[in-house]
């Protein structure tokens, strides 16, 4: 019989992995100290978009089956990655509401894969005005348990919101590309940027720009005291082995740092070793 | 029209071309077909993928086919509606097999620009795929 088309995008090898580098910028010479994974559809279809993919689970309402099968795939191909760099995975706040066994596969997946979950970060990201809250809360505690940390997702923008972030009480914000693109020019980013800097201390979050795509940025980000980034200037994003393979090449720093005050990490998810060099290179 | 002259007015008109069919090779045949006049086609073959691809890429025109497995056509409407609410200048053309005109003006009333009947010339069908014009070919 034919397969729908939902029971062929999770079916096991249909969704790929790749990974973006998130860096530390304040100190130094930009330091990887994480990867985002991210899942792509099966290739040479509408769904190999990833914006298309879960757009696509969300108005099936299979967000939790989606997320499951792309954690997976992210999970079997972080084993090739060093052993101590932490992985952000992405999951909806629905499927943590819904999925009542959600946290359990996350935890049994990890372990059968050899990842210990004290690496995980899981990034919520929302799209509905989901109503679940009560089991939401309760599936962050479980993964809090788990040894999980939890980040708040594409902050500014959509549901990512003041309400999200009171019920999540993240460690860590990422900020929206909305925000963050064309800072360097515009006022009002850099005011609203700042808010969120304000924020952050007083919750004692960590903050990582997203869709960091140009040096004029990046310097903004310096000076506005935004500790982490990813995007495009470093590395769009790639397959583990290309990953890994730009870890092994001669580090290069990207910009002159700024004279600032340095700040001490505050999540534990950074990697225990203080960060892989930089060497991923735009393009 | 001809069919020369229509496929010459699709590719001047409609280089991009999101068709929604769950038989594959109906989509197969729309893809060569528009593809010859120049078009860019893409396929989807359930309508919440097409409604997925819709909110992040751009078209000229949407070709939805109402008759598609296991739904009743109101489905098919309701993509129809939405796409007609968030773009209101897109092309809707709506296939079907359905001949009784109250369906056909059912589909005019979410939005459809034009309704084609399943069986008429491509020729016709290509002719639809021009700038909104409210019509119901074959009636």
């Amino acid at each position: 019989m034919l397969k729908s088309l939902m029971e062929r995008v999770i079916e096991p090898g249909a969704i790929t992995a790749l990974f973006q580098p998130i860096l530390r910028i304040l100190e130094g010479e930009a330091k990887i100290i994480a990867a985002e994974g991210l899942a792509r559809g099966p290739k040479g279809s509408t769904l190999e978009s990833p914006d298309i993919l879960f757009e696509f689970a969300r108005r099936k309402n299979e967000e939790s089956i989606v997320d499951r099968a792309a954690i997976a795939a992210i999970l079997r191909e972080a084993r090739k990655l060093p052993p101590d760099l932490a992985l952000h995975l992405n999951v909806h706040a629905s499927t943590l509401g819904r999925d009542g066994r959600f946290v359990e596969f996350v935890r049994k997946t990890s372990s059968s894969l050899g990842i210990d979950t004290s690496r995980l970060t899981l990034e919520i990201v929302e799209h509905s005005n989901f109503v679940e809250e009560e089991n939401f809360v309760a599936a962050l505690a479980d993964l809090r348990d788990a040894g999980c940390s939890v980040a708040l997702d594409d902050v500014g923008v959509g549901m990512s919101n003041f309400r999200m972030m009171l019920i999540t009480r993240p460690t860590m914000l990422k900020i929206d590309r909305y925000l963050v693109s064309g800072v360097a020019r515009d006022t009002y980013q850099q005011a609203t940027m700042r808010a969120i800097r304000l924020l952050a201390d007083q919750v004692h979050a960590d903050l990582v720009a997203e869709g960091v795509d140009n040096e004029e940025d990046l310097k903004t980000l310096r000076t506005l005291g935004i500790e982490y980034a990813q995007g495009f200037l470093f590395s769009r994003p790639r397959t583990a082995e290309d990953l890994v393979a730009s870890l092994f090449q001669p580090s290069v720093p990207v910009v002159p740092v700024l004279p600032i005050a340095a700040r001490a990490p505050r999540a534990a998810v950074w990697a225990n070793h203080g960060g892989l060099s930089l060497v991923a290179q735009a393009g | 029209m001809t069919q020369a002259t229509a496929l010459h007015a699709a590719a001047v008109l409609l280089p991009n071309v999101l068709v929604v069919d769950d038989d594959q090779s109906t989509r197969e045949l729309l893809t060569t077909v528009l593809s010859r006049s120049g078009c860019r086609v893409t396929c989807a073959e359930e309508l919440e993928e097409a409604a997925a691809i819709l909110e992040y890429r751009d078209y000229d025109a949407l070709c939805v086919d109402l008759d598609l497995r296991g739904l009743s056509g109101l489905e098919g409407l309701e993509l129809v509606g939405q796409a007609r609410h968030r773009w209101p200048s897109l092309n809707i053309v709506v296939q079907t097999g359905n001949g009784d005109p109250d369906v056909h003006r059912a589909c005019l009333r979410f939005g459809a620009s034009a309704v084609f009947v399943k069986g008429q010339p491509i020729a016709q069908f290509l002719s639809l795929l021009q700038p909104p014009v409210k019509e119901v070919a074959s009636c």
